[in-house]
Order: C-alpha cells, then structure tokens, then sequence
C-alpha cells in the first residue's frame, strides 16, 4: 500500500492564535470531536428516517419512551463513569493535593530502582 | 450583516468519473466541515465586523483622534483581540478539517482513482482519447509553488508518491468544492466560465482558434472554454503532474477535448502569437512578484494580433473598504498564501502596459458571476474567507 499513502501534515508555519498554544491545540480537539458527533447525528437520523420509511415509527416510539427504574440506575451509573473519565486529570489532580500520595510514592519508587 | 446566510444552500457537486464518492460517514464528516465554514461566515464573521465597528474602532478614534490608517494597522489592532483570535482561530482549524476529511476519500479510494485514471485517460473501451497528456519530469516546479502547501493543501500542487499518482488532484477537486461552500457551481468552474461568458458579451465576434489555460490544476475552469467555444483547439498547463493527469482524466470522462501538458506559465514551449485567446484562473494571487509580469509577458507573447488574455482572481483591495481588506488579508497570513495580500496591490493595467500591451486595449474590471445570476444567488461582498461578491475581478487584455 505504500504506493498509495497519502500525505497528511502541511508545508508550512502554523500560526499560533492564543498567548498558550494549547488553547490552538484544544480548539482543534473540540472541532475535530464536534465533527465526529455530527457523522453520529446523522448515523441516527438515517436509521430513523430508514425505519419510518419502512412502517417502524422509531422516531415517535423514541419520543414515547420512558426508561423504567433499572435503565434509569443504570443510565445514571454510566453518566457518572463518563464523567468520571471526562474529569480524570482533576481528579488526579485533586489525589496529588490531598496527601501527596502520588508524589511520595514516586519518590520512593525512584529510589528503589536506581 | 450576516444577511448572506440564504447564499449558503447546497448545491451539489455535479459527479464525473475521477471525483471521489465519500462513504456515508466520510460524507458526514465534509458536509459538517462545509457547514462549519458557512456557519463561521454568517455566524462569526459578523462578529468580527460588529467588534471592530462598534469597539475598536471607536476606542482608537478616542484615545488618537483619527480612524485606523489603513488594513496594516487595523490588524495591528485586531490581533490581540479574542472575537478576532476565535474567529481566526477557528478559520484555519476549518481549513485543516476540511482536507483532512477529504483525504479519507482519497486514501480509501486512491488505487482505484490511479486505474479510473489511467482508463480514463485511455478512454478504455469508448474510442480513442479526445485530447492530450503531455508530461514533462524535468521541469522543476517553481518556489512558489512548492515553498509552503498553498492554502493549507496537504502535498500542495506537485505532491507525487506513487506510480502514476493523481491524489492531489482528487482531493483539489473535492476540497474546492467545500471550500467554496458550492459558489462556484456543481462544476467549481465559475470564474472560467464568467470569463468566457464575459468574452462572448464583450466581443460578440471573437473567434479563437487556439486557447490556452494557464495553471489550470484540475481543468474547473478549463473546460468552460471548451464549451464557449467549442471549435477552438484548447490547451492547458500546470506544474504538477497529478494534477494533469487528473485533469486529463476528468476533461475525458466529461467528454471534453483538452491538450494537457507540464509546463511553467512564465516560459511555455508554444511558438510566438500561437494562440487566440490566453487565461488564467485565481492563477495570480498563488504566484509571485517576479511570476506575476512574467505570466503576462509571456501571455503577450503567445497571442496572435488581435488575440486576448483573460485573468481572473478575486477582487483587489481597492474594491473595498479597509476593514473588508484586512479581512481578506488573513489568507495571507492564516492560509499559507504568501502572495495573496500582495497580488491584490499590485496594478495589473500597468503590469499589462509594461508587458506590450497598447493601454486602450488593458481592461480591469469585474465580470459578473455567471453561476450565481444563473442560479439567482445574489450576495453583496462581506470578507471572511473565499467570499466573491457576484464578480470576479478580470484583466482583459487586447493584442
């Protein structure tokens, strides 16, 4: 396949926008993932529109749709894992400032190896 | 402002046999990219234009008892400010989805796009070609070309890695078409074809027998030509083989008659007054100080007495106000297109007068969009990007 590779990086000096370039670097991310949740917007609408044009009304059964009490539990347990990972480095963070455990065991483990 | 919004309504690419046909998730991917882009013109932009008229400017008229001097220091002024750094931010970030997301497409379809070429170009099985290919591996493409990937294009107009190798050119025919959020037609080929339509309004007499394209890429606006005149032996030239040979290949699926050929715009290999009618297309603002006068020259001396040269690109800074140029100006700075603000200084009558041509018969001017008043899109200018009011600017010049 190496016939056809295509190249992806741009000759040239990119500008920087923003006094912290991973402002420039976030703005980038946040696009690229919003682009990413538009193919999956549209991956749903298309199964929609599939559905109905073949007598399933998913739509109109999603509006009707009321989780009972377990997919409620368990919707809510993903949304907290989900979350969780989304704050990972505050939360990392948060386990360095309360008892610099993290800290004082690498300090230990260096030693140990070197 | 922002009034421009209607303007944006998709118009589809019309389909030939070398585009590429995304996959349902690639085509989500660039119709979103489109989006963004259209959405940064009539929900951004405005903004910008808001910010500067309604703030900076009038803090610098208090604190210096005058208005910003010209778009140098309107910049001076913008830069720092957050609207603009977002605006310009996001700008260039639209840019780089924008191909990178057509690059899916291309790399998923490349071996297949190098076959459709090479049968396409053969007319495999439909008759002999109808035009030429001509390439010249010992031409070195010019610095200015090759310096920096020209508006942010990965491996830009020459980039080459396989045998036969056409992917730049599907991803410059695709890209554009994003790029332009579909102003230019379903066949990218407005300027070409409001030039040639602007000739037939202009000099209802004119007949050329031989018309040459200069730095043609993939042929969108080649082939306007070809149907504007369509007993003209027409020929076309680039620097970059891909292109051609996607161009080749393009102009023969849709039936077209061109002779290709890679070579350099300021110095081709046709005899003197060889042709009728020389052009060009958005050709100038991706060249340089020296290539600019050249390609003019050069034009001069191809064309036979009475013969005329076309250029069009987008409007110069004179044609707006000093805001809407330091807009425009961003390509330079954001989009790799070093030459871009300086084209748009340079007096092109004069650079026509210099090269030969008689001053009666040097014509700057704007030749109305032919797509657009066709297709009844009516839009007045606002510079954000590629934003073409409903004109392109054009250099007429008379031999």
């Amino acid at each position: 396949m190496s016939d056809h590779d295509v190249k992806r990086t741009i000759k040239g000096r990119r500008p920087q926008f923003f006094d912290d370039p991973a402002v420039d670097q976030l703005h980038g991310m946040v696009m690229a993932m919003a682009t990413e949740m538009a193919v999956l917007y549209e991956r749903i609408d298309t199964m929609e529109r599939i559905a109905g044009a073949k007598g399933v009304m998913m739509r109109e059964e999603l509006a009707r749709y009321r989780p009972d009490e377990q997919a409620q539990a368990e919707r809510e347990a993903w949304r907290q894992r989900f979350l969780g990972r989304l704050f990972y480095l505050y939360r990392e963070d948060l386990d360095d400032r309360l008892g610099q455990e993290n800290e004082a065991q690498y300090q230990r483990f260096l030693k140990d190896i070197s | 402002m922002g009034s421009s919004s209607n303007a944006f309504a998709a118009v589809p690419q019309a389909r030939h046999a070398m585009l590429v046909e995304p996959e349902r998730d690639e085509l989500a991917r660039q119709e979103f990219v489109r989006s963004f882009k259209a959405y940064i013109q009539s929900g951004i932009v405005p903004g910008v234009h808001a910010t500067y008229h309604g703030e900076v400017k009038p803090s610098f008229a208090m604190r210096e008892g005058r208005e910003p001097r010209d778009r140098h220091e309107i910049r001076q002024l913008m830069v720092p400010h957050p609207v603009f750094r977002t605006y310009a931010s996001m700008q260039r970030v639209s840019q780089e989805l924008l191909w990178d997301t057509v690059l899916d497409s291309v790399e998923r379809e490349l071996p297949a796009l190098v076959d459709k070429g090479r049968a396409a170009a053969a007319r495999r099985g439909d008759g002999a070609p109808l035009g030429s290919l001509v390439l010249d591996p010992s031409l070195t493409p010019p610095k200015y070309v090759t310096g920096v990937d020209i508006h942010c294009m990965p491996g830009g107009y020459c980039g080459e890695r396989g045998t036969d190798d056409v992917a730049v050119g599907a991803l410059y025919d695709r890209g554009v078409y994003l790029y332009a959020l579909g102003m230019m037609g379903p066949m990218n080929d407005d300027i070409g074809g409001s030039a040639a339509k602007y000739l037939r309004d202009a000099f209802p007499d004119f007949r050329p027998r031989r018309i040459l394209d200069l730095g043609c890429t993939v042929g969108h606006s080649t082939l306007p030509f070809v149907d504007a005149f369509p007993d003209a032996e027409v020929h076309a030239i680039d620097v970059g083989a891909p292109l051609l040979r996607y161009a080749h290949a393009r102009a023969e699926s849709l039936g077209r008659r061109v002779h290709f050929s890679q070579q350099d715009a300021t110095r081709t290999n046709f005899p003197d007054g060889h042709f009728d009618l020389v052009c060009s297309s958005i050709l100038f603002h991706e060249t340089s100080a020296k290539a600019l006068p050249a390609i003019v020259r050069e034009a001069f001396r191809l064309l036979a007495p009475g013969g005329i040269a076309v250029h069009g690109d987008l409007p110069p800074f004179w044609a707006m106000d000093e805001f809407n140029q330091f807009m425009l100006d961003c390509e330079t700075w954001y989009n790799n297109e070093p030459y871009w603000g300086a084209m748009r200084e340079v007096n092109q009558v004069e650079v026509a007068v210099a090269a030969g041509f008689a001053r009666e018969n040097v014509r700057f001017m704007m030749a109305p969009s032919a797509y657009r008043a066709a297709a009844g899109h009516e839009r007045g200018f606002e510079a954000g990007e590629f934003a073409p009011g409903n004109a392109w600017q054009v250099l007429v010049t008379r031999k």
